[in-house]
């Protein structure tokens, strides 16, 4: 697969704050890329950087295999949404896609394409008011509708749904969700639920520095591996030393205790979990107990998120 | 937003729009022409500049129909000297300057200029177009319509028509004030945020030479705020000195290119 966006040791200094350091990424083409970090991690500079509003201070970035730079050839090859999105207040949301569309060049079906963006983004009925009446809400849209007009190989999205209702943040999610594949989406956020939902690719900066980059079920998986979560009815303290002596199993922790069920973590050796699986379920069998759940652990985004952060400071 | 799908289609298919340093300059020029009109910036420079030109030239008719000049030498009824009559002080400077000041400020503070520099435009465009933009848009409304009128008016009002070919050139070599004083606002802003700032040394560049000239003649004749000036002797015959031009066309180069430079490093 090949690259939409390629960044090389991007660094940024601004007076007295190191906002990026060394920053080596590359995007998968057609793939909806989250990028995720606490506020000040450095997501909104890596966007102004590709965007060309900002200048690396050291590093380089193509976007298309074109190379970032001020003389703005590479912005034709994205299109970018800004986290509070501003317009010409006297143009019309139309007017206001025509004019990106007429800058990214000529396309004998403009007008019917602007027709359908505006509707798929849901301000065909305002269309045709000036942007100035417009909303928070509505200029989001329109941000999108915007960075889309163009057919971009890529899109900028720095915090697309922080300003939208729910049914707004469900709508653009979708609609993100629909451009894969057919374009390259790379996106900040710190809402984690949404980049688990949408992303098939995640990557985690915090303070500047690029802690982890994957696609996501990948990254999830390396937190789950190798651990199961057992619930046994009827499980008393032998029973740990039990389910510690099986074939396959590290280690053994009791999680809680409800009535009568218990939760255990159980660490297996490396590659082992199967076998510790079906040695659980034979030793619940074998001891009368009720073997309620004896599955891998699942993690969602957000613990994984916290405790990449976790790990970086504690190795800080 | 409704179910209806999106088919963005290949990235290639697109028709590849002219690249290098004019990137989107025939689009955001365009743009820049129609914020001029629609925003009744134009419309307000035509008003005060037809009123103004409209009024010094029916000056000498005006004191000649209620009594004359009080013992002071009778006033030309020449029908060309009365179209040009108004156009020796810094009305118009100062309108330049008054009506271009915000072009890259107030895009700044609206958020605007950071949307448009992530569109396929290069800064130099973006200038380039602003700066087209005010001097055309400008030219006609405070410089060519005006003249056209008051030339009308004083066809009228003195009986004879005017020399339309002195006029003409003119109204022409004039457009170097506008093109100055525009240029003069756009660098400023590509480094000042503040729409008053930009006003004040705008203000102070008009002024300071006639002050410096009093003291240093040549440092008056050098300064390109006597374009205007020059643009008047050179059309009415009068002698005219190269030292304006070239003062003129040293600032302007000075001018585009600092502005090119410090726009091209802006980080907005």
């Amino acid at each position: 697969m090949s690259n939409a966006i390629s960044m090389v040791g991007l660094t940024k200094h601004y007076k007295g704050v190191q906002a990026l350091t060394d920053l080596t990424l590359d995007v998968p083409a057609g793939t909806v890329f989250g990028f995720l970090g606490p506020n000040g991690a450095g997501k909104t500079t890596t966007l102004k950087i590709l965007a060309g509003l900002a200048r690396p201070t050291a590093g380089d970035a193509s976007i298309n295999g074109v190379q970032v730079s001020a003389a703005g050839d590479h912005r034709r090859e994205l299109g970018y949404l800004a986290q509070d999105p501003r317009f010409y207040g006297w143009m019309t949301g139309r007017e206001t896609l025509q004019y990106v569309a007429r800058l990214h060049g000529s396309d004998p079906n403009r007008d019917r394409w602007i027709g359908q963006l505006l509707e798929r983004v849901g301000i065909a009925e305002a269309a045709d008011r000036r942007t100035s009446t417009y909303s928070g809400g509505m200029r989001q849209r329109l941000g999108i509708a915007q960075a889309l007009v163009g057919r971009p190989a890529v899109i900028l999205l720095d915090e697309p749904v922080s300003a939208l209702d729910p049914i707004g943040r469900k709508d653009v999610l979708d609609l993100m969700r629909e451009l894969k594949g057919e374009t390259t989406v790379f996106y900040s956020t710190h809402i984690l639920d949404d980049v688990q939902r949408v992303s098939d690719h995640v990557a985690i900066l915090d303070r500047g520095r690029l802690i982890k980059a994957a696609p996501t079920p990948v990254l999830l998986g390396s937190f789950t591996k190798d651990t199961l979560k057992v619930v046994l009815g009827g499980a008393d303290h032998d029973t740990v030393i039990g389910l510690r002596q099986l074939p396959g199993v590290a280690s053994v922790t009791i999680v809680s205790r409800d009535g009568a069920n218990t939760t255990f973590d159980v660490s297996t050796l490396a590659g082992a979990s199967a076998d510790a699986q079906r040695s659980i379920t034979g030793f619940a069998v074998a001891a009368g107990l009720t073997l309620i759940s004896n599955s891998e652990e699942t993690l969602d985004l957000e613990t994984v998120f916290l405790k990449l952060i976790d790990k970086k400071e504690v190795a800080a | 937003m409704n179910a209806q799908s999106l088919a963005l289609g290949p990235a290639t298919a697109r028709a590849s729009a002219r690249g290098g340093m004019f990137l989107g300059f025939g689009t955001v020029l365009r743009k820049e022409i129609r914020e001029w009109v629609r925003g009744r910036r134009a419309l307000v420079v035509g008003s005060v500049a037809l009123a103004a030109a409209i009024f010094t030239t029916v000056i000498p008719y005006i004191v000649g129909a209620t009594g004359g000049t009080n013992g002071a030498p009778p006033l030309s009824m020449d029908p060309t000297a009365n179209v040009l009559l108004g156009w020796g002080g810094a009305t118009v400077a100062a309108m330049a300057l008054l009506a271009s000041m915000a072009l890259l400020s107030g895009e700044r503070d609206r958020g605007t200029l950071a949307w448009g520099l992530t569109l396929p435009v290069s800064p130099t465009s973006i200038l380039a177009a602003k700066w087209l933009a005010a001097v055309l848009v400008f030219s006609i409304v405070a410089i060519f319509v005006p003249l056209a009128i008051s030339s009308g008016i004083s066809t009228v009002v003195y009986g004879g028509i005017p020399d339309l070919a002195k006029i003409g050139a003119f109204g022409l070599l004039y457009v170097t004030l506008p093109a100055f004083y525009v240029a003069l606002t756009l660098f400023l802003g590509t480094f000042l945020k503040s729409t008053g700032g930009i006003a004040g040394i705008g203000f102070v560049v008009m002024f300071l030479p006639s002050v410096v000239g009093a003291v240093l003649p040549i440092a008056a004749e050098a300064s390109p705020t006597a374009i205007g000036g020059w643009a008047m002797a050179v059309a009415t015959g009068q002698p005219a000195s190269t030292l304006t031009l070239v003062g003129f066309l040293v600032s302007m180069a000075i001018l585009a290119i600092g502005a090119k430079v410090i726009f091209d490093r802006q980080e907005v």
